[in-house]
């Protein structure tokens, strides 16, 4: 049992959530405050609906006012109301409510806003164009609470909250401890944004310490960012479920072998490895059926490639699922790829073998460092892939010893390991 | 006499419903039944209704004056069967005048012309049997799905009797030649060419309420005026087109309507003209001409050639698709299989897959009943690997 204060920076918090990085942030939360540490756990926006854990404070920094004298909201409101109209008076046709109108009903609004300052939000939340002044804000609002609140050490995930994690060292003294979740290469391939990298760079030379989700992730800012290896933590990822134990009940609705790729459609996901190793297995076989669940910038291109290389017919797509319909996906599915180019960490495949799922996934992935049961191939050898998949299909037994050892696997996996190795690092930082 | 010849094409597909891969090996239903309802029943009130009694109106006043010529798809009329049986009242007291021919077509909009004479054979005579069925009328003049027009389609419709066949008058077969006269197919004797005049049939059809183009708007003197410009050059003004233009693509408060009432008065004026059917007008003349068409032609966008079914990659996976399945239709002898195989084969579902943006693609999506030619691909392709399980493939 440890009993640090951690002033914790998040972005996003289940259930309103874009990826895996809310669902982390909840592990870490909460396994932290089980094992008897306090968490104060700063979100930009809540919506009410967020589940609560033992000794974990959600402080909403956007609607909560009390939080803030009269003086310091008049400060974040005024930054609010800049933002708000500038956005609206150089980028007019960027929020879709006053697209199709003229300047004239724009400067008419912007009068009637001026007055009603007070309604538009300190913070919105969630990703888009005016993310960049509203992280300036979040920073602004998190010193604010800093210097109200106890604390022994901060936790900050991901750019978004990196000024607010800086703002807080600055106002309190206490350690900043910057987790990544994912880096900008990991989202952008190679065409990076140059804000959030120089962003990134800055806030990793200058945090008292830095937790990856992998070592893979630590080699990417030992490599890229010229961070200093010495003060990067590799803390793998964990996963909890609802439904401890059982291995869901197989659903066979379709005769074929069902392949399955699941995430978001993007070039670090490898989607088109993918589509290369079906067009080679489909050489050998063609009972089988390939699924891609999910959405994203390469979903139209990757539908149009399956069909240029003549294996439409053997292809679904289901666009975006929800929970239920992700179960039930898992429990139709034969076997698991994730053929991702880059993958700090990568979570789904720890969810296919609870459920049964046998797994291939790529050596560029963070999820490969802490599996043993599953495939593990080079992304780019799409031969090597086709022919592993071939094998899972064809050897039963393989199979078998896939799935139940995958499961046995997993369910051993919890976030008490990587807690208790947070502790130990804001040990070494606390005096 | 200069006739002016009015062909209506009217169609309705049995629309797919998003079909996800949820659905496959587990629900039989591919139909989109409520939105092909909606659709009906919105565009029988807005287009078939009044259009329809328009045109009795019209005959009732001009008398022999005044004919026209319909196309109605099987697929139309089994929807109107369920939705809207007054619409194929209006369309049998139009057959009742007598002024009225209906052509052959294929049942269900297909392609099979390019991908299967067996099944395009069988399509049209189920074709004729129903006009034969609805309206008391014998077909005797065949227009394929979307004009869609080549030698080798000419040949067999005359192997299969017609005796005038429909195609779009592009200069791509005709060269400097006009479309105003009766033609022939290069090699195949016995059967008449009749071609669309573009122009005029496209004011009408699509310009009719666009309000940049410099002839906008319209008047029924205006148009009158030039088709009269054709006296002394021509024997034929065909304006064919889609039927739903009539209040469907061009709303009622365009003024539609009230131009094709004012119309056949302003044309009648000048004595040399007069309002011919397609068969009248192909029995009326001899060819000047043949037009000669290697590869298929049609009347759909600006391409007029198969581009708009058959462009990208997934029209070709979902087209190859659905016909590498007739042998294992045709064997189980299942009428109800294979009534499904031949609504899976309206052209509209490939159609909907296009991704010609631009000007054309704004055609398409307007008609598309999906967000996107990617949805519409993965329903499709979700319904027919169902289909493909139910035939035990």
């Amino acid at each position: 049992m440890s009993n640090y204060k951690i002033f914790m920076i998040g972005w996003e918090y289940p259930p309103r959530i874009t990826g895996g990085l809310a669902v982390a942030c909840e592990g870490i939360a909460s396994s932290l405050g089980r094992r008897g540490n306090s968490v104060r756990f700063l979100v930009p926006r809540m919506h009410g609906d967020e589940p609560v854990h033992e000794n974990v404070e959600l402080v909403d920094a956007g609607t909560r006012t009390e939080l803030y004298t009269t003086d310091e909201l008049e400060v974040l409101r005024s930054m609010a109301l800049h933002d708000f109209t500038t956005r609206q008076v150089f980028s007019p046709y960027a929020s879709s409510e006053y697209s199709g109108q003229s300047l004239v009903d724009i400067t008419e609004k912007l009068a009637v806003m001026q007055k009603q300052s007070r309604e538009i939000p300190l913070l919105r939340g969630g990703y888009g164009d005016w993310m960049y002044q509203e992280i300036e804000r979040y920073a602004r609002a998190a010193y604010f609470i800093a210097q109200k609140t106890e604390m022994d050490v901060i936790h900050a995930h991901d750019w978004m909250t990196f000024p607010a994690g800086l703002a807080c060292m600055n106002a309190t003294g206490a350690p900043l401890v910057v987790h990544v979740h994912a880096t900008e290469f990991d989202r952008s391939g190679e065409s990076v944004n140059q804000y959030v990298y120089d962003l990134e760079r800055y806030t990793f030379h200058h945090a008292t310490a830095i937790m990856t989700v992998s070592n893979y992730t630590k080699n990417v800012l030992v490599q890229r960012y010229g961070v200093s290896p010495e003060k990067i933590f590799p803390i793998h990822n964990a996963v909890e479920f609802e439904l401890p134990g059982a291995v869901l009940e197989r659903k066979k609705a379709l005769k074929d072998h069902i392949v399955l790729f699941l995430g978001r459609i993007t070039f670090q996901k490898g989607p088109d490895y993918f589509v290369r190793a079906a067009q080679l297995v489909l050489q050998q076989i063609q009972n089988v059926r390939f699924v891609m669940a999910g959405t994203g910038d390469m979903y139209s291109r990757m539908i149009e490639y399956a069909a240029d290389l003549g294996i439409g017919k053997f292809f679904h797509y289901t666009g975006f699922m929800n929970r239920a319909q992700v179960k039930r996906l898992y429990s139709m599915s034969d076997l698991y790829v994730m053929p991702s180019v880059s993958e700090p960490f990568g979570i789904s495949p720890l969810e296919a073998m609870m459920h049964g799922v046998p797994v291939i996934v790529s050596r560029q992935s963070g999820v490969s460092e802490v599996i043993q049961n599953c495939i593990k191939v080079d992304f780019w050898n799409v031969e090597e892939l086709a022919e592993q998949i071939l094998r899972v299909l064809h050897d039963t037994e393989l199979k078998q010893n896939m799935q139940q050892e995958g499961h046995r696997e997993v369910q051993a996996i919890s976030w008490d390991a990587p807690a208790e190795k947070m502790e130990q690092v804001y040990g070494r930082l606390v005096k | 006499m200069i006739a002016v010849c009015f062909y209506f094409e009217v169609h309705q597909p049995f629309r797919l419903r998003p079909y996800h891969f949820f659905d496959v090996g587990v629900d039989p239903h591919y139909l989109d039944e409520q939105k092909n309802r909606d659709i009906c029943r919105k565009v029988a009130n807005k287009c078939y209704l009044p259009a329809n009694k328009v045109l009795l109106d019209l005959i009732k006043l001009y008398g022999s004056d005044f004919r026209v010529s319909f196309s109605i798809t099987g697929t139309a009329i089994e929807q109107f069967r369920m939705y809207s049986p007054e619409t194929l009242d209006s369309f049998r007291k139009l057959a009742d005048t007598g002024q009225v021919e209906f052509l052959n077509e294929t049942y269900y909009h297909t392609l099979a012309s390019l991908y299967s004479e067996n099944e395009f054979r069988a399509q049209v005579a189920k074709h004729g049997q129903l006009m034969r069925e609805e309206f008391g009328y014998n077909p005797v003049a065949f227009r394929n799905t979307e004009l869609i027009y080549s030698n080798h389609i000419a040949w067999l419709a005359r192997e299969m009797g017609f005796q005038t066949i429909l195609l779009e008058g592009i200069e791509r077969v005709l060269d400097w030649r006009s479309p105003n006269h009766v033609y022939a197919p290069e090699h195949s004797p016995g059967i008449k060419c009749l071609l669309k005049n573009y122009r005029l049939s496209d004011d009408v059809a699509f310009r009719f309420s666009d309000r940049n183009w410099k002839d906008w708007p319209l008047t029924a003197e205006k148009f009158a005026g030039w088709v009269h410009q054709v006296a002394g050059n021509g024997t034929t003004i065909n304006l064919f087109m889609d039927y739903e233009t009539f209040g469907e693509h061009q709303w009622e408060d365009s003024g539609i309507f009230s131009f094709l009432k004012e119309l056949p008065g302003r044309i009648l004026r000048h004595p040399d003209f007069c309002f011919r059917t397609v068969t009248q007008v192909s029995r009326a003349h001899q060819p000047v001409g043949t037009i000669d068409a290697h590869s298929p032609i049609s009347w759909a966008d600006i391409e007029r050639d198969l581009s708009a079914w058959m462009g990208n990659s997934m029209q070709k996976e979902a087209i190859r698709g659905i016909y590498e399945l007739e042998e294992a239709v045709h064997a189980t002898g299942d009428p109800a299989l294979l009534d499904i195989f031949r609504k899976l084969q309206t052209s509209d579902h490939f159609y909907y897959m296009s991704t010609k943006y631009w000007s054309d693609g704004d055609v398409h999506k307007y008609f598309s009943p999906y967000g996107t030619p990617h949805d519409a691909y993965i329903y499709y392709m979700n319904a027919l690997h169902d289909f493909r399980e139910r035939l035990g493939m």
